[in-house]
């Protein structure tokens, strides 16, 4: 990941600006009562007494004033990354040039910068930049991206064509009907501001708790400030508005748009562009994933697993007759042979493959369902070679091979389809090799069968394998309370056996495109929040139905249109993360709630004695702290208000409280890690600040 | 001693939860089965009402459920308000001041029972029976209704009708409940006579009257009821009230019956084990509350204590009785040690362990849905409270409910001391009269009723100042209770695994921590100013 550039200048000016109260009380209410407060001090100065000097009340003000411009710094800081983020990802985003027509010139312009009405000619091989209509020309358009359908189409005068879709042969003038989409990530970058920013479910409710809190603490000083009041001494108001500063959760408060932000910040560092905040916070809600099989849970391609022999054959000809035949094989499947073999330590000797290499190939094709190798060897030649292989033991395969080679004469190694292999080698069918079939398919696997010459060796296994790390990550989902589930073309053999190899729950078999979306509403319709992928137009209503649609970038474009999320990478794997970073950004709000309501506990212990003690001297008990007097107490509690807001914005930033976990051990971990040290921590910080304040302002060491 | 205390306490809480488990059943079996399957004699009574032109469909939605609690509710007050304030001309006894019955009238439809008057002074038999014990009846039944159909929304059922619980209630519920322990009562020396007064002849004093009534019927309801307004002035400090420590015994289990049977009836709708947590939070909560009281000591007698019943006995008590919310007392409050005045006003700030009937249930239940909902979003998930998505309204009208709590005690309790040349009772303003104050307004917010002034507090402005909380203290979180239920029913439900799982260990660790440190913030400094420096 790299690292973004940060303009600090224009995050301080930015910052500052936000001070602005008619900025705050739209968007941080506490914050906008701390500044108020903050206002508050500023008549006091004038009226100092006794024991609190003006000097005390500036110098709460400028703590108070600073505690708001903590939160709007964290605020700007994470808006300007994740801006800057945002525009690094443009780089991702393909721009088609398009050959825009401007009276006798052509002009290349982006095709974001058409507009309807615009002619654009676009030549062969070229993508058609904006929907519109042809208005001159012929030209074959490939339209398989949208229809599935790989024959290109004829598109005249009149036609509409859509963007994406490429000129195959022939050229067209195209007049543009389509406003220019807006870009999704230009759609990214207005869910940053916090301003414009629509707030998920879960910050609406919680911004409502803080604000009921403060609400509860505005009356309880009041209350008590009355009281205190009824028994002959009224409280220095500025004692009153920093009890109620500190009680107020401003921690939690000042960081919440910090947090708001992250979630948009923290998505582009996984290269993923999110459409909506909604679908962000969905994402931590999720807990039903629909996973395609190929290509997601599955390479999509078949790979050799196993070799098993037949007859006198052993394990080790099988893989000799399978390699030699693969030489020269540039599908998977071929090169797939070679690495199983050569992994297995059953490499035929040189001499063979070095033959294999000039040998006459059989091509596989479709209507033959098998493919080989024929060596052919003239009589007589006097290749006499055991001097040189003797090294080596041989396998029967490669011996009689040499043989054949010594003696002059052909070799024929074919592979393929059990049923075209019979048929070649003119052989009825026989119960051992219908078994071993019967067993391979229900397994989900491909058989393979080779025969050498009028001799069957044996099968190769072939298996579409499980992604790397696939199972890691349904692992992952599992413990997380989600369940999984696999659609697939499919038989449902196959599709159990992978789904039980790869962990997945719950499977769709022999599932037809639409299927998804029935799958989707089916899931839907149980209560679970569904996140699905996709990259075709086929996938199209699936995502825009599900909670959460994570397009791939290599999709479609109603694909990228009806999903809610796009994934720059085309990971389909990626949707794990987007879970876990939608969890995340919960557990960050929920975590530091509970250290912003732990830490009032100690609040009472610092200026509430201070504030009953003038009239209760007895109350000088809940000074157990023992800090040094009014003066100390208040700014010590104070500053540790103000400077916990920074030194949380990390956590507040990357997330704090993630784990992958079931629902229990993660609320008994966060309630311990986050409660006890938010109970905890006040009292050790606030006793060392007012230490530290004790001695700053009166040179006493008072401990 | 404080060994026999405890093993006490834990006595009267074993008897409450059989009995309260049994209980839960049959209540379970009116809320739900018999809301909409009435059995033959009940649809009977039923179609009866329907033909007197009463709305019986039930069908009824949340807010009319609530408007017809309000309308009858008010209703209610007028005509308690009136019958009192004109005693004379129904019942032959004396009228009260206007400020006084209407006091009065509110104390007890809103199930208070906050007494400015001594009754065996104010008012005849006629009318404590008539007026008082009818009261006391429509008062727990309408608190019983609300949990009814909060329940029936947790069950996704419709909320019923508000007249046809009240008679389920008080037919099923109350009446059968209050004959049995009147009967218990009774045997064990509580009296039940017509006569008024009675004369007592005696050689060596000269002769004196004394006053009777049918004590042990009224003494029923009012525990069960969790009521509280005592025949006597002196409330169960009075021995035709509370003769002997057994009946002390039973009447603290009385109080805290239904409204525990209400917890386990709750499991019986949503999981057993949801309603044994819950009963776990309640519970546990109040043993601390308990540990709380008996911090400053017992001493085997103590000023202003019955010595009949003992200090402990006493302290139980009153206890049992502020949890429940009651506001029944055995002694004089003045003669409570500090501690037990701090775990009583501690009781009443939180008011749901297990709290009054019905009403109990639902502030703990609401309490549950913040705790929930800062649960889930400390595991990452958007709140869920069993199948049903806490919506962001919930969440709101919770809020409120919590923030009410401490504005209807704070606020009155602040313009009482600012108006204190006019309204105090004392012209001395000290750690003790403010703890007075401050309870005062705790006991008619939490609906609770016991009360340190007692007739000290008649004058116009404890009256009418009171009366103002009591209703608000009452209808504004029933409305809010009812608005939460309408936002269940509709909720779109889902059989997805919950994020803070609402049974077991970790959830009642967590409720109890977070209700205790949510409630105790907001309270602490005023228990520091009040009770805590009372001693000193």
């Amino acid at each position: 990941m790299r690292r973004v550039e940060i303009n600090w200048f224009r995050v301080l000016v930015e910052s500052v600006k936000r001070l602005n109260p008619f900025y705050l009380v739209r968007t941080s209410p506490i914050m906008f009562i701390v500044e108020l407060g903050a206002f508050f001090e500023l008549p006091l100065v004038f009226t100092p007494s006794r024991y609190l000097s003006a000097w005390f009340y500036i110098a709460v003000f400028v703590i108070l004033v600073l505690t708001v411009w903590f939160s709007t710094f964290s605020e700007s800081l994470s808006e300007h990354e994740a801006k800057a983020r945002v525009d690094y990802l443009r780089q991702f985003e393909k721009i088609i040039i398009a050959h825009k027509i401007v009276g006798e010139k052509i002009v290349e312009v982006k095709s974001s910068e058409l507009k309807p009405g615009d002619y654009v000619i676009v030549r062969q091989n070229e993508v058609i930049p904006q929907d519109g209509f042809v208005s001159d020309g012929e030209a074959f358009v490939d339209e398989s991206m949208l229809t599935g359908e790989s024959e290109p189409v004829l598109k005249r005068k009149g036609d509409r064509v859509i963007s994406g879709t490429r000129v195959v042969a022939g050229e067209i003038v195209v007049e543009i009907a389509a406003e220019p989409g807006k870009s999704y990530l230009d759609k990214m970058i207005a869910l940053i501001s916090t301003a414009k920013r629509g707030k998920m479910r879960s910050e609406v409710m919680l911004s409502m708790l803080l604000l009921g809190l403060s609400m509860i603490f505005l009356i309880v000083v009041a209350a008590l400030y009355f009281v205190m009041g009824a028994f002959g001494n009224y409280p220095d108001p500025s004692l009153m508005i920093s009890l109620l500063v500190a009680l107020m959760p401003t921690t939690i408060g000042g960081l919440l748009p910090a947090i708001g932000i992250s979630g948009v910040l923290r998505l582009a560092e996984h290269n993923v562009i999110a459409k909506s905040g909604k679908a962000v916070e969905a994402a931590g809600d999720v807990d039903a994933v629909i996973f395609d099989k190929t290509g997601t849970i599955t390479e999509g391609v078949r790979s050799a697993v196993e070799f098993i022999p037949l007859g006198n054959y052993s394990e080790r000809d099988v893989a000799v007759a399978a390699y030699l035949s693969a030489i020269g094989d540039s599908t998977h499947e071929g090169k797939s042979i070679i690495e199983l073999a050569e992994e297995k330590g059953y490499r035929p000797s040189q001499l063979l493959i070095d033959e294999a290499m000039v040998a006459s190939r059989i091509e596989y094709t479709p209507s033959r369902r098998y493919g080989g190798i024929v060596f052919s060897w003239g009589k007589g030649k006097g290749r006499s070679v055991f001097g040189e292989v003797k090294l080596a033991p041989l396998s029967r395969v490669e011996k009689e091979l040499l043989v054949l080679r010594e003696l002059g004469g052909e070799a024929r190694i074919v592979k393929g389809a059990p049923d075209a292999i019979m048929k070649l080698l003119n052989i009825e069918s026989d119960p051992v090799i219908d078994n071993i079939v019967k067993r391979v398919g229900s397994r989900g696997d491909t058989p393979m069968l080779v025969a050498f010459n009028e001799n069957l060796v044996g099968f190769v296994v072939l298996r579409d394998r499980l992604k790397k790390g696939i199972r890691e990550k349904i692992q992952e989902l599992k413990l997380m309370g989600i369940k999984t589930i696999m659609i697939t073309g499919d038989n449902p053999y196959t599709a159990e056996s992978i789904a039980r190899e790869a962990g997945i729950e719950d499977f769709y078999a022999q599932a037809k495109p639409e299927d998804k979306l029935l799958l989707v509403e089916r899931e839907k319709k149980n209560g679970h929040v569904v996140a699905v992928m996709g990259d075709g137009t086929n996938d199209a209503p699936a995502l825009a139905k599900a909670d959460v649609g994570v397009a791939m970038h290599t999709g479609t474009r109603p694909a990228k249109e009806a999903a809610n999320m796009i994934d720059l990478d085309s990971n389909p794997a990626r949707i794990v993360d987007i879970i876990k970073l939608g969890r995340s950004i919960l557990t960050t709000r929920g975590a530091l709630t509970t250290f912003s309501i732990m830490n009032d506990i100690a609040k009472y212990f610092t200026i509430l004695p201070f504030v009953i003690s003038t009239v209760f001297p007895q109350a000088g008990f809940l000074n157990f702290l023992n800090l040094y007097n009014t003066v100390t107490a208040v700014l010590a509690t104070m500053i540790f208000n103000a400077i916990i807001i920074p030194m949380l914005v990390p956590l507040a930033v990357k997330g704090a409280g993630f784990k992958v976990s079931t629902y229990k051990k993660l609320l008994a971990r966060n309630l311990l890690v986050y409660g006890l040290t938010g109970a905890i921590i006040p009292f050790i910080a606030i006793k060392l600040l007012d230490t530290a304040v004790a001695w700053a302002i009166y040179g006493v060491v008072h401990w | 001693m404080i060994q026999v205390v405890i093993v006490y306490w834990l006595t009267i809480f074993v008897t409450v939860a059989v009995l309260a488990r049994v209980l839960s059943r049959l209540i379970k079996l009116i809320a739900v089965d018999w809301n909409t399957n009435p059995p033959r004699a009940l649809g009977k009574m039923f179609e009866f009402l329907e033909r007197l032109g009463l709305d019986t469909s039930v069908r009824k939605s949340f807010k009319e459920y609530a408007k017809d609690l309000l309308f009858f509710n008010i209703l209610l007050i007028v005509v308690d308000t009136v019958l009192l304030a004109k005693q004379s001309l129904f019942f032959n006894g004396p009228d009260l001041p206007w400020d006084l019955a209407f006091n009065t009238a509110v104390s007890f439809v809103t199930n208070t029972n906050l007494q400015h008057y001594a009754g065996e002074l104010a008012l005849t038999n006629m009318a404590q029976s008539v007026v008082i014990g009818t009261t006391m009846f429509i008062a727990p039944a309408s608190g019983i209704a609300v949990s009814f159909a909060f329940l029936r929304a947790l069950k996704g059922v419709p909320a019923g009708n508000y007249y046809r619980d009240l008679v389920m209630i008080i037919g099923l519920l109350l009446l059968p409940l209050s004959l049995v322990s009147a009967l218990i009562l009774a045997a064990l020396g509580v009296p039940q006579s017509f006569r008024e007064w009675v004369l007592v002849e005696n050689p060596y004093t000269g002769s004196f009257t004394i006053r009777l009534g049918p004590i042990a019927s009224f003494e029923a309801i009012k525990l069960l009821g969790s009521n509280g307004g005592g025949f006597f002035g002196s409330n169960s400090a009075h021995p035709f009230e509370n003769p002997s420590g057994l009946t002390s015994f039973i009447e603290s289990v009385l109080m805290l019956l239904i409204p525990t049977s209400l917890l386990f009836t709750y499991g019986e709708i949503v999981g057993k084990k949801r309603g044994l947590s819950l009963f776990a939070i309640a519970y546990l909560t109040a043993f601390i509350i308990i540990l709380i009281s008996i911090l400053d000591g017992l001493p085997p007698l103590a000023n202003l204590i019955e010595p009949r019943l003992g200090y402990s006995a006493t302290l139980v008590f009153n206890t049992a009785s502020i949890l429940s919310n009651t506001g029944a007392t055995a002694s004089s409050l003045l003669g409570m040690k500090p501690s037990a005045v701090t775990s009583l006003l501690l009781s009443m700030f939180l008011q749901a362990i297990p709290g009054a009937d019905g009403v109990g249930l639902l502030y703990l239940l609401t309490y549950l849905f913040i705790v929930v909902f800062i649960g889930s979003l400390m595991v990452g998930k958007t709140p869920r409270f069993i199948n049903i998505p806490i919506s962001v309204r919930i969440v709101k009208l919770s809020t409120v409910v919590f923030l009410l709590h401490p504005a209807l005690i704070l606020i009155p309790t602040s313009i009482a001391l600012l108006l204190r040349e006019y309204t105090s009772f004392s012209s001395v303003l000290n750690p003790q009269v403010y703890t007075m104050v401050l309870y005062e307004f705790t006991s008619a917010a939490a609906n609770n009723g016991s009360s340190y002034l007692g007739s000290l507090g008649n004058t116009f402005f404890w009256n009418v100042s009171t009366a103002i909380v009591m209703l608000l203290g009452r209808y504004l979180p029933i409305i809010l209770f009812l608005l939460i239920a309408e936002d269940i029913y509709k909720a779109k439900r889902s059989m997805v695994e919950e994020p803070v799982e609402t049974q077991g260990i970790l959830f009642v660790v967590f409720s109890i921590v977070m209700i205790l440190i949510l409630t105790t913030l907001t309270f602490f400094p005023f228990l520091v100013i009040g009770p805590m420096m009372m001693g000193g």
